[in-house]
Formats: structure tokens, sequence, C-alpha cells
């Protein structure tokens, strides 16, 4: 069990160093994505714009709240983040499907299709920051130096996704099922994660059960550091870290009985 | 060197094999009925010194799974494969390549890929875009190609992708009547920097030219060894 444990982990770092490759793909893919537009990327957040006026809009009309320019802010930062989290996992379900003729070519680890397909998604989020520098700006919120428990925030959820993309991939590869509920999740997961309410509307016994829901940890890792917030955050920063240990123990096992089959089933 | 000890490999049938319904209530209920699969290799012991060797049988008798094998492609269902040196492989016509990117893009992928440092691949780059002889359609995606002009981009990358060992599969005659010669003559020159070459054809009389050895196999199962 060590040695397996050893070897997943040295192989989980190697990945790394075969950025070069993942790095490539990404930034093409990312060209051929948005080819012949205008504006690239930026369509992502023009779309991503469109939904939070839409929601702020419905927000103002429909509550009438003293606090609009921090819900838009907030509403912006968890839009934001969740459709990155969402092209995410969205995007392993189909990974080595496409990958498919390359694959049957060359060994190459799956690990690195998992870290392509965070990096693209990555690429096009960072092109909203103009816009949630934009809203920050405009809010009551100033700047802090606790501002840098984003990066630690960010870097967690990175690491889990690098390990729910691991497991999502193969378990799609093999179960075609796991796509659909792969969708089916995420849709329901957006409503029933603090993205367009917040944890003070609902009752105290929901906020319980929202601990349960690991996005809810992802968003409280970025959105509360941006918002000089750290009520919940040293409580999802533990939470993370345990899904951390607990998915790389899962990825393990998966690792020692699935992925030399994985190939098989394409 | 390549040895193989009792290696098979298991192709999973994928009606059977697919619903996650099936393998929950499999798993909690527990379930007589097995998985199905097809036997693409069964009980092979193999062992491959410098040399050139050829892997011949009819569709489906196990000839590229075994190459798949070797490239660490597949991994066996069971059995243990030890190989020591560098592979590179020419399986697939189509090399990987990703039909939206352009010639030039491919080429430097697939450098990249087999691990050829940045300032090692521009100057390949450089060469193997000559070689191809393409010209502007190097900057087209290939999905705009023929069928000759993606084997031309495919055979001369692979030709400067070197190592130990190296795997072809149902190259030989590939390549327009024009190229063949020239083909040929570099497979040879090529073959010649490998310790060790494995090449998979229904070619006999071809492969008999170039092996010094030649593997049937029926079935998954090696028939013969002349």
């Amino acid at each position: 069990m060590y040695i397996i444990f050893v070897n997943f982990l040295k192989e989980f770092f190697k990945c790394f160093s075969y950025s070069d490759i993942w790095v490539f793909y990404s930034h093409k893919n990312i060209i051929l994505k948005y080819k012949d537009t205008i504006l690239g990327p930026f369509w992502n957040v023009i779309n991503s714009i469109f939904l939070i006026s839409v929601l702020s809009l419905s927000y103002f009309l429909f509550l009438n709240p003293d606090d609009f320019n921090s819900f838009v802010y907030r509403l912006s930062i968890s839009v934001f983040l969740w459709l990155f989290i969402s092209s995410c996992l969205n995007g392993f379900t189909s990974l080595l499907e496409e990958k498919k003729d390359l694959l049957n070519e060359k060994k190459i680890d799956i690990k690195n299709f998992v870290c392509e397909n965070i990096y693209t998604n990555f690429i096009i989020f960072i092109h909203s920051f103009p816009i949630m520098l934009i809203l920050f700006l405009i809010s009551d919120f100033r700047f802090q130096l606790s501002l840098c428990f984003v990066f630690l925030g960010l870097f967690l959820l990175l690491i889990n996704l690098i390990l729910i993309g691991y497991l999502i991939t193969i378990l799609s590869a093999i179960y075609k099922d796991v796509k659909k509920i792969v969708e089916n999740l995420v849709y329901a997961f957006f409503f029933a994660t603090p993205i367009i309410w917040s944890e003070n509307m609902v009752s105290a016994k929901i906020q319980k059960i929202l601990i349960f829901n690991p996005f809810y940890h992802f968003i409280v890792l970025f959105r509360d550091p941006l918002m000089n917030n750290f009520e919940k955050f040293y409580q999802s920063f533990f939470i993370s870290v345990l899904m951390i240990i607990v998915i790389f123990l899962i990825n393990l096992k998966i690792n020692k009985h699935l992925e030399k089959k994985t190939i098989l089933y394409l | 060197m390549i040895i193989l000890e009792n290696v098979s490999l298991n192709y999973p049938i994928s009606n059977k094999n697919l619903s996650l319904r099936r393998s929950i209530v499999n798993g909690i209920f527990g379930s007589n009925i097995k998985s199905s699969y097809i036997e693409a290799l069964r009980n092979i012991n193999l062992k491959f010194d410098n040399g050139i060797y050829g892997l011949s049988g009819a569709n489906g008798s196990g000839k590229t799974s075994l190459l798949k094998l070797v490239a660490g492609i597949f991994q066996p269902s069971s059995g243990k494969i030890e190989i020591s040196g560098s592979i590179s492989s020419m399986i697939d016509i189509n090399f990987g390549f990703n039909p939206e990117l352009t010639g030039v893009e491919n080429i430097e992928f697939r450098l990249i890929v087999e691990g050829i440092k940045r300032n090692q691949r521009n100057n390949l780059l450089d060469k193997i875009k000559n070689e191809t002889e393409l010209g502007e359609y190097l900057y087209l995606p290939i999905k705009t190609y023929s069928t000759g002009m993606r084997f031309r981009l495919a055979f001369f990358t692979s030709l400067h992708i070197e190592s130990d060992i190296l795997l072809l599969d149902e190259w030989i005659g590939v390549a327009d009547q024009n190229l063949r010669d020239k083909v040929d003559k570099l497979i040879y020159e090529r073959i010649a920097k490998s310790k060790i070459t494995l090449i998979a054809s229904h070619n006999s009389v071809r492969l008999k030219r170039i092996c010094n050895k030649i593997i049937s196999f029926e079935k998954g199962e090696i028939s013969k060894i002349s």
C-alpha cells in the first residue's frame, strides 16, 4: 500500500514536469475554440456579465436592497468561479474520448489531460479578473493583506479539481452514464450552492447542510477573502484539505484497479 | 530487450460492461455474471533481442495489440512485460494528430510528446518541414490534407524520433507509388538506427525480405515462428 501511495504521489507530481504537453494543447484549444471571433475568450466573460446583469436586476427590482453593490460584487465572483468549476467538471467527462487517437498511438499519462482541461478553463477564467477588479474598486470592500488568502484558496481548489478530474475522467471513460450524471449534478449544485443566493437568506438548518456541499467550500475559499470575510474560510479550508486526502485515497484505488484498463474502453 | 511472460490481453465488450447501474447492483448484491471480454492475446511468451522482427497474421489476430502492449499503451490483463530501452511507435497512420491543428503545430506537438527539448525542437521542426515537401500546406489544418499528405507528415516526423525500440504497424505499402521507394529506403535507414524493430503487416513477402524472424499470429495466439 505504501509503495502504491508513493508511486501515485510521484506520478502526480511528474505531471507538472510534462507541463509542455498540456500548456501547448491548452493554448491551441483556446485558439481553436475562439477561432475567427473578434473577442476570443472574452466572449465567456460577456456571457457571464449577461447572466450577472439579469440576476442583479431581478434582485434589485424584487428586493430593493441597500447593499446592491456588494451583492453584485459577490454574485460576480461566485458566477465567474462557478463557470470555471463547472466547465472543468463537464470537460473531464469527454476528455479521453476526444484524445482517443492520441492515446491509441502513444503512452501518455491521463493526468496530463486532466491538467490540460483545468489549465484551459483557468486561462478563460483569468479573463474575468479585470471585471472582478473593477467591481472590487466600486464595492465597499477595501484592500487588506488578508486578501492574499485568495491564492491559498485557489491553490486548494486546483488540487481538488485535479483529483476530482482524474476520478471523473477515468470513470466516464469506462461508465458512459457518468457523463450524464456529472452534467445533472453540476446543474443541481448551481442552485444548491450559495451563488445566486446568500447563506444569510436561508435557515440555520440549511446552513448546516451546506457543510456537506463541496462546492460551497470552493466558493468560500475564493470568494470570502475577496470580501474581507473570514468567518467560514478556516472551516472550508480544513474541509478542503480533508477532501484532498479522501479523494486522493479513492484515486489510489482507482489507479490500482481501473487506470490500466481505461484505454481499452475508448 | 523485450520479454513477454504469459501475457494475455482482454478487451472488454462495451454493451455488457458499461452500465453503471449494473456495476452498482452487482457490487451490492454480488453477481455470477462475469465481465464479458474478447481475448485479444492469450499466454504469449516471447523474447526479442536485437534484430528486426515481423508480426504477421490476419485482421484481429493480435498483431497490433501486441505492439500496443510493447508501446505501453495497453497494460496486460495478466502476465508480465519487461522492456529495456526507449520506444517510438508508428502504430496508426493518423499518428495521433489533431485534425484541427496545422501540420506544423502537429509536428511540434508530437516532438513535445516525445520529450524532445525545446532547443532541439526548432531545428528538428525545420528539418521535418523541408523533408515533407508540403510547402504552404503545412500551415493549414490537417483535416484538409489527403491521405498521402498525412502520411508524409506522420512519416517524416516519426523518422526523427530516435529510440532503441521501433514499432511499426502496417506502414509498408501505405505510401503512394511515387513516394514508396523513398519511404522504403528511409525505413531501412530508420530501422538500422534502432536496436529492436517490430513490424506488423499482412504482407508476408515484404516482411520476409526485411525481417530476421517472423512471428505469425492466429486468434490471439502464436501459430508459427520462422
